[in-house]
């Protein structure tokens, strides 16, 4: 079993509305229009997928409204990807933590993905293939 | 070392000679490198890199992520993705796959990604041919990415380490394709020094993306979208670090002859037989072999004729390239690519050159010649040809600006 040097958080499936922890990973900065639900399902999975995320957005309104330099309202890291690249941007990413880590040349952890049920245009969140350690 | 195909001699030194092919050595570099992600998609005549680096890796010579992409789109994407986040990668494509990736080509150079490619460089469809032509990799040349034809087995292999070391530097971060001349370059064999581990530890560094790292401990956003009020000022930064480039590969040449004991000369480009020449001839890639034959036939005859090869076509070294060729009476520029509808509906090269020409004092005649297109051979005759029309124009006689050679009228 390959030693683990960085855990990630525990974080708990968020039941209801009345459980949803306050610290925000999406947050003011973005430029969509007032009720917008695409926002708001982005500051949710930010909440439950927790600190130790990267964010691939493909363009999109969640990539344009989002990201108007200079602000942005990523707490966690983001990079932009091309239209149809959000899963060759997420295996990329996921690739290269697994082989640094491997190579003994980045801090290892855990990968793992949390997947959402939104739409097309949402972000693909890194990244999981499992690994024989 | 599992890699070479035929090791014909063990040097007493530290290098090991074998006989290998472009795409060999370029492999081997990659091994050298310790290159972290690759991805890969067939299509010849690059993957034949994908074949070398598939056996280092299977034969536990090689640690690397290798993934084959669903299309070259995919290919480049993943490893643009895999560079962000720290890892040192490679790619490579050949013809239309390399087009079939252009919206990630184009982004990688504005995301000051160093990616390191190989252009097996093949004709475009349509018609298509499995054969050289070099207007797959050119077709980038507006975009940042840079950009060097080698000759040898041994020149891919040691560019390939000089690209990323420039590339990976902090003041370039730029991505650079190196263009192997399909079938002529990536599936013939030549005789290759292979460096040893110490001494490509000393040539490159590890690649450290800084506060550039994608990763939660440094939770940046990169690539927002800009508007008109931004744009203008991010491109001038991505063109600040291409004009930084030419020092860069300067530095890296001097620290690769020191470390590994080869030089180069001068990096953008090599002069054959060109001290007393009257008349010159200019081409990129595996062309200068029958070139340099044809040349020293026609020295023996008496003609004062020399041969400029372009390396790096990007960053193109205009000044110098200037200085250099207002020696000369006349200049035939061999493009091995088409550029329609350009300026006197010639290749790209020439057109360069010509542009770098126009800010010399004198001016010799350029005649541009679009020549082995498509994998047809340029052949000494043709060469003897190109060379008989310079001195024409060197004489004073009006020549056609672009004349194709070789072609059945």
């Amino acid at each position: 079993m390959a030693t683990i040097d960085v855990t990630l958080p525990k974080l708990d499936p968020i039941k209801g509305q009345k459980s949803i922890p306050l610290e925000e990973f999406f947050t003011s900065g973005h430029r969509t229009c007032q009720g917008c639900e695409s926002a708001l399902v982005m500051k949710m999975m930010a909440k439950a997928a927790g600190p130790r995320t990267i964010v691939l957005g493909s363009t999109g309104c969640m990539y344009v409204a989002n990201t108007t330099y200079y602000s942005t309202s990523w707490v966690i890291p983001w990079m932009h990807t091309q239209l149809g690249s959000s899963g060759s941007a997420a295996l990329g990413t996921a690739a290269a933590l697994k082989s640094l880590m491997r190579k003994g040349k980045m801090k290892r952890s855990r990968l793992t993905s949390s997947r959402s049920a939104a739409t097309a245009a949402a972000p693909t969140w890194a990244s999981q293939l499992s690994r024989r350690p | 070392m599992a890699a070479p195909s035929v090791t014909i001699e063990r040097g007493k030194g530290p290098e090991e000679i074998a006989l290998i092919t472009g795409s060999e050595a370029i492999a081997v570099a990659c091994k050298l490198a310790d290159v972290d992600v690759i991805t890969g998609y067939p299509i010849r005549p690059y993957d034949t890199v994908m074949q070398y680096i598939a056996k280092l890796i299977a034969d536990g010579d090689f640690d690397c992520e290798y993934i084959i992409a669903e299309s070259e789109h995919s290919q480049f994407e993943i490893v643009k993705h895999a560079s962000v986040v720290g890892a040192r990668v490679f790619c490579g494509s050949s013809g239309v796959g390399w087009m079939y990736a252009f919206e990630a080509l184009t982004v990688t150079p504005a995301l000051r990604v160093p990616m390191i490619a190989m252009v097996g460089n093949r004709a475009l469809d349509d018609p298509g041919a499995f054969g050289v032509e070099h207007n797959d990799a050119l077709a980038v040349r507006d975009l940042g990415w840079q950009l060097v034809w080698v000759d040898s087995a041994q020149e891919a292999l040691d560019t390939a380490l000089i690209a990323y070391r420039v590339a990976e530097d902090r003041r370039i971060f730029l991505p650079c394709a190196i263009s192997c001349d399909g079938a002529f370059l990536t599936h013939s064999q030549g005789l290759v020094k292979i460096p040893s581990q110490e001494k490509v530890n000393e040539f490159l560094p590890r690649y450290d993306r800084g506060d550039l790292l994608l990763h939660p401990d440094n939770p940046i956003t990169i690539a927002p979208q800009a508007n008109e009020d931004w744009l203008m000022e991010i491109r001038r930064q991505t063109a600040a670090a291409m004009e930084r480039s030419a020092g860069v590969i300067r530095e890296a040449y001097k620290d690769f002859e020191r470390i590994f004991g080869r030089s180069y000369g001068n990096p953008f480009f090599e002069e054959y037989e060109t001290e007393d020449a009257d008349v010159v001839l200019l081409g990129m890639g595996t062309l200068s072999t029958p070139v340099k034959v044809a040349i020293r036939k026609m020295r023996q005859e008496g003609k004062k004729v020399g041969f400029v090869r372009m390396r790096w076509f990007r960053p193109f070294a205009a000044e110098e390239l200037a200085k250099c060729l207002e020696r000369f009476k006349a200049v035939g520029v061999v493009d091995r690519d088409f550029s329609l509808g350009s300026p006197f509906h010639s290749g790209v090269l020439a057109t360069e050159v010509r542009a770098a020409m126009n800010s010399s004092a004198k001016h010799p005649p350029v005649i541009g010649f679009i020549c082995g297109l498509g994998g047809r051979e340029v052949l000494l005759q043709d060469v003897e040809k190109m060379t008989g029309i310079v001195y024409e124009a060197a004489a004073g006689k009006t020549q056609a600006p672009t004349q194709w050679i070789g072609v059945r009228e």
